[in-house]
């Protein structure tokens, strides 16, 4: 189940690590990483149609350079790009194409439900630098970079930010995001979906723990262009809670709903633990390679560093 | 370990502990913990519910401690006690051995049938013990076997009753044999169980007795006994294994042939202990000692017979001077120094006054017999044939001036009670079976030490004409050939016969030495029956028979310990007393006329029996060795308020446990 995870160097030593609250744009992105990251782009499997030309190619025939094909001529064609020498050779009218570049949207979207606010290391503070990394990679990618926070209050969204410039305003941003409630997964993600134009990369950073499964949101989304990435962070102790401490007769209060529940964490009752975990992030996978979402389980251990630049390249999200 | 009330302390662990565990679920203070979902958990519980009945108990001091305490609750509600054993609900059979070596003054200066029956007093207490938490009611028997075997209470579920029982056990004499207490159980719980209806209704096997056996192991007949399937014997062994003891094994006398008026008395004495000794042995007449040995008497130490692995005591003969007792008397020898058991210690016999035979012989003209009697030294000789017998013994008394009946070959169709030497054509007694004549026969075996063949060996005679017997077991077959007895011996009741089924002139035995000391020995053994003998004292467990005058009235028995009890016979010419239970001097007492008259018995114990008293630990029976339980193991201690005081303890411990983790 933990394959992805304990690939990423660094968990033994972060696992143990205390919590360092986050208050400045510092301690989610550093200049030594931002400057590792500068080499770095976010790669499509798809090619996308931008709202202006960017820097990649698009299936959209457009006005660049690159000759792409030739078609018939039909009434209402912009007569500049029919190919007058063909016309002359043959006496028939055909349109010349050319592929045209588009920019990318990149939007990431980060579950601030309150069980994101647990985990050694913590999940939310993980998920936050990890938004901030590949959000800095979009931005100085010119990408058009959008973030989405759901959970408790509802959506909330930063989005139209192109350009490293924007770095700053985008690390605020996330500072000042809370976890609090549930993740209303289902319903921000029809949000998105119908509030998103264009087509671009959508990272999704959640622990997909949620009671009303993930199903519908992620499906909600599935169809409308976009290269999806669901990555599901987890922490240490949620892996395995024997390893960091959790055993005997517990009550354990759900940080969302607040229903308890009586556990004698025990060998065989974590054992049952970890296969009920390992069999919903199984699900999950499942779920996502039919649909054509790429799935990471993170382990909120990982070093950043290794993460972005290794695994995520590994995974074929980054260049 | 003994369980008085097991099942009453199952039910209470039953009752007790499933409510104390699901209490310790219920108040089990769990740590508080936010997780990001209970989802996985909640899962994994159902998981876990679904696939174990039990969910296994985590390590909790409090609950180990309060499982502890219900522990030891329960176990002193079972009332433990350190004993062995223990067969409640069952039948039980208590067997004590009241034979004469169960007198051993060796327990702690008690003897052992008092020990005996204080081990059994307390089986009592056990396994009827346990109060309204018991279960089902103990059936015991309670028997004693000497001899003979009695059965005191039959079966029973009275503790006072069956207590009664033991303690009216009595110290017998006797020899010990346990065969007729074993069938005396078995015929009890056959019965029982028919009374009950148990076979008929239910056709069950007869429930199987248990024994319990006390006794020192010194039982003649254990090693022939096997027990029947289902039952059980538990031994308790008692008395030390190491017990000496010194006894007269032999006690006798002679009048001197030539002065009649002297008696000389002999005594042997034996040592059953392996290491030698000496003892003192001394001479009493009529209660007066009246010579003691010059010196110690050396005794070998007694030994195992490496071939027959029998047990040799070491053995010394005593012959003390001939001393004059024209009257008679008892003459008793004892020894000086007493041991632990001293019923062996002293042996007596009934001497009879020096007074001659007054013979009666039964003849038709035979010269032989009677030229042999008149040789002899007797007071009187009257001869008869076989017509006048019969009228004297039609006539009431007549006979019983005679001392001895001679019979020579005369056929009679009748025998009163009496004392006859028959010689010739069997005599018409019953039992004795002669079924057609021999021709021609030899001595094939003999009992050399019977008193009849005391320098009279029959080797060397060869007989003509032999009337053939079958006799019963009453009769003793002194000698005998290929072809049937030649000499057989009776002593039943009043009648004692000694029946030579040949006639001496059909045979060489008249030319033989042997035949003039023969009839001595006959004439000596026929005639001081009346009034016993020497060396032939009766033997505890015996029956004392003997013909009085028919005139005889007002008869007393005066026992050995100085009690006396009147007998009442319709025919005082045959008198029966007993079985007698103790050594020592009985003495009958009537009268005739205005005379009051009395004879004396002699009992003394079968010291060759009794007289190894060394307790034994474990009982040899035909099939196996029942290992004998010690009295310190049967000794019984309640172990339930150890239990409880641990309890409490425990509790304590578990109280203190709790107000440290508040």
């Amino acid at each position: 189940m933990t394959r992805a995870i304990t690939d990423v160097a660094g968990v033994e030593a972060n696992a143990s690590r205390p919590r360092v609250r986050l208050e400045r744009v510092d301690d989610l992105i550093d200049g030594a990483l931002m400057a590792r990251l500068d080499t770095l782009d976010v790669v499509s499997r798809k090619i996308f149609a931008g709202k202006v030309r960017g820097e990649r190619k698009s299936r959209r025939r457009g006005q660049s350079v690159e000759f792409a094909d030739y078609r018939p001529y039909v009434a209402g064609d912009d007569l500049r790009f029919v190919d007058w020498n063909i016309f002359g050779r043959l006496d028939r009218l055909f349109l010349k194409l050319f592929l045209e570049e588009e920019d990318l949207t990149l939007a990431i979207a980060i579950d601030t439900s309150a069980s994101m606010d647990l985990g050694t290391p913590n999940k939310f503070d993980f998920a936050r630098r990890l938004a901030m990394a590949l959000g800095y990679i979009g931005l100085v990618n010119h990408n058009r970079v959008a973030l989405y926070a759901f959970g408790g209050e509802g959506l909330r969204p930063l989005t139209g930010m192109r350009g490293r410039r924007r770095t700053s305003e985008m690390g605020r941003w996330l500072l000042q995001q809370t976890c609090e409630g549930d993740a209303q997964f289902e319903s921000a993600m029809r949000t998105i979906a119908l509030g998103r134009h264009g087509k671009g990369v959508l990272v999704v950073l959640s622990d997909f723990l949620f009671p009303t499964g993930f199903e519908k949101g992620l499906r909600s989304l599935v169809g409308r262009g976009y290269d999806l990435h669901a990555m599901q962070l987890l922490s240490s102790d949620e892996i395995d809670p024997a390893r960091y401490g959790l055993s005997g007769d517990l009550r354990l209060v759900d940080s969302e709903s607040r229903a308890e529940t009586e556990v004698t964490a025990g060998t065989s009752a974590i054992e049952k633990y970890r296969e009920r975990l390992a069999q919903h992030c199984a699900e999950l996978r499942d779920f996502s390679i039919r649909r054509g979402i790429t799935h990471s389980v993170v382990d909120t251990a990982a070093d950043m560093d290794a993460l972005v630049i290794e695994y995520l390249r590994r995974r074929g999200m980054l260049r | 370990m003994t369980w008085l009330t097991p099942w009453t302390g199952l039910i209470v662990a039953a009752s007790v502990v499933p409510p104390l565990l699901a209490l310790y679920f219920l108040r089990l203070r769990r740590a508080r913990r936010i997780v990001s979902s209970t989802m996985m958990w909640r899962r994994a519980v159902q998981d876990l519910r679904a696939n174990a009945p039990f969910q296994r108990l985590r390590y909790s001091l409090l609950l180990l401690l309060q499982l502890l305490a219900v522990a030891l609750i329960v176990l002193a509600i079972m009332q433990p006690q350190a004993d062995i054993g223990e067969t409640r609900g069952g039948r039980t059979v208590i067997l004590i051995d009241n034979s004469a070596s169960m007198n051993t003054l060796d327990v702690e200066g008690k003897s052992r049938l008092d020990a005996a029956k204080a081990r059994a007093l307390e089986r009592l207490d056990g396994l009827f013990s346990g109060g309204w938490l018991s279960g089902p009611t103990a059936q015991v028997m309670v028997a004693s076997f000497a001899s003979g075997a009695q059965v005191i209470a039959p079966y029973t579920d009275s503790h006072a009753q069956a207590r009664e029982a033991v303690e009216s056990i009595e110290p017998t004499d006797e020899a010990s044999n346990i065969g007729e207490a074993f069938e005396l159980a078995r015929a009890f719980s056959q019965a029982g169980d028919a009374s009950s209806g148990r076979r008929q209704d239910q056709k069950l096997q007869p429930t199987p007795p248990i024994f319990e056996v006390y006794s020192d192991g010194r039982i003649a007949d254990s090693s022939s006994q096997v027990l029947q399937p289902g039952e059980r014997l538990i031994f308790h062994s008692i008395g030390a294994t190491a017990t000496p003891n010194l006894g007269i094994v032999v006690i006798g006398a002679e009048r001197d042939p030539k002065n009649p008026e002297q008696i000389q008395v002999f005594a042997r004495i034996a040592n059953f202990a392996p290491q030698a000794t000496a003892v003192d042995v001394q001479l009493s007449l009529d209660g007066a000692v009246r010579a003691v040995s010059p010196q110690p008497v050396p005794l070998e130490a007694a030994h195992e017979d490496p071939q027959t692995k029998n047990w040799i005591p070491g053995e010394a003969q005593v012959v003390f001077p001939a001393i004059a007792l024209p009257a008679g008397g008892i003459a008793s020898v004892s020894l000086a120094t007493r041991d632990m058991f001293t019923t062996d210690d002293e042996a007596r016999l009934v001497a009879p006054a020096s007074k001659a035979m007054r013979i009666l012989l039964v003849s038709d003209g035979g010269f032989l017999l009677k030229s042999l009697l008149e040789g002899m030294p007797i007071a009187s000789l009257e001869v008869v044939n076989a017509s006048e017998f019969e009228k004297l013994a039609e006539e009431s008394g007549a006979l019983d001036q005679f001392d001895v009946t001679v019979l020579d070959s005369v056929v009679l169709r009748a025998l009163p009670p009496g004392r006859y030497l028959s010689l010739g054509p069997p005599p018409p007694l019953e039992g004795l079976n002669p079924y057609g004549e021999t021709v021609g026969a030899r001595l094939r075996g003999s009992n050399d030490e019977h008193p009849l063949l005391r320098f009279a060996r029959m080797d060397d005679v060869a007989v003509g004409k032999l009337h053939s017997l079958a006799p019963s077991g009453q009769f003793e077959v002194v000698a005998e050939s290929g072809s049937g007895p030649l000499v057989v011996a009776l002593s039943k009741g009043s009648t004692r016969a000694v029946i030579v089924p040949f006639d001496p002139l059909d045979s060489n035995w008249p030319f033989l030495r042997g035949f003039v000391n023969f009839m001595a020995n006959a004439i000596d053994w026929l005639g001081a029956s009346g009034a016993a003998s020497s060396g032939e004292a009766a033997r505890p467990g015996a029956v004392l028979s003997t013909r009085l005058p028919s005139e005889a009235s007002g008869l007393v028995m005066r026992l050995p310990n100085g009690k006396e009890s009147g007998l009442s016979v319709a025919d005082p010419s045959l008198i029966t007393y007993g079985p007698v239970r103790h050594s020592g001097v009985y003495r009958l007492s009537w009268r005739e006329g205005q005379r009051r008259d009395d004879r004396a018995f002699a009992v003394n114990v079968d010291t060759r029996s009794e007289g190894r008293v060394a307790a034994l630990t474990d009982l040899v029976m035909q099939q196996t060795t029942v290992r004998g339980v010690g009295a310190a193991a049967a000794l019984r201690t309640n172990l339930w308020p150890w239990a409880l005081a641990a309890a409490l303890l425990v509790l304590l411990a578990e109280w203190v446990v709790y107000y440290r983790r508040i």
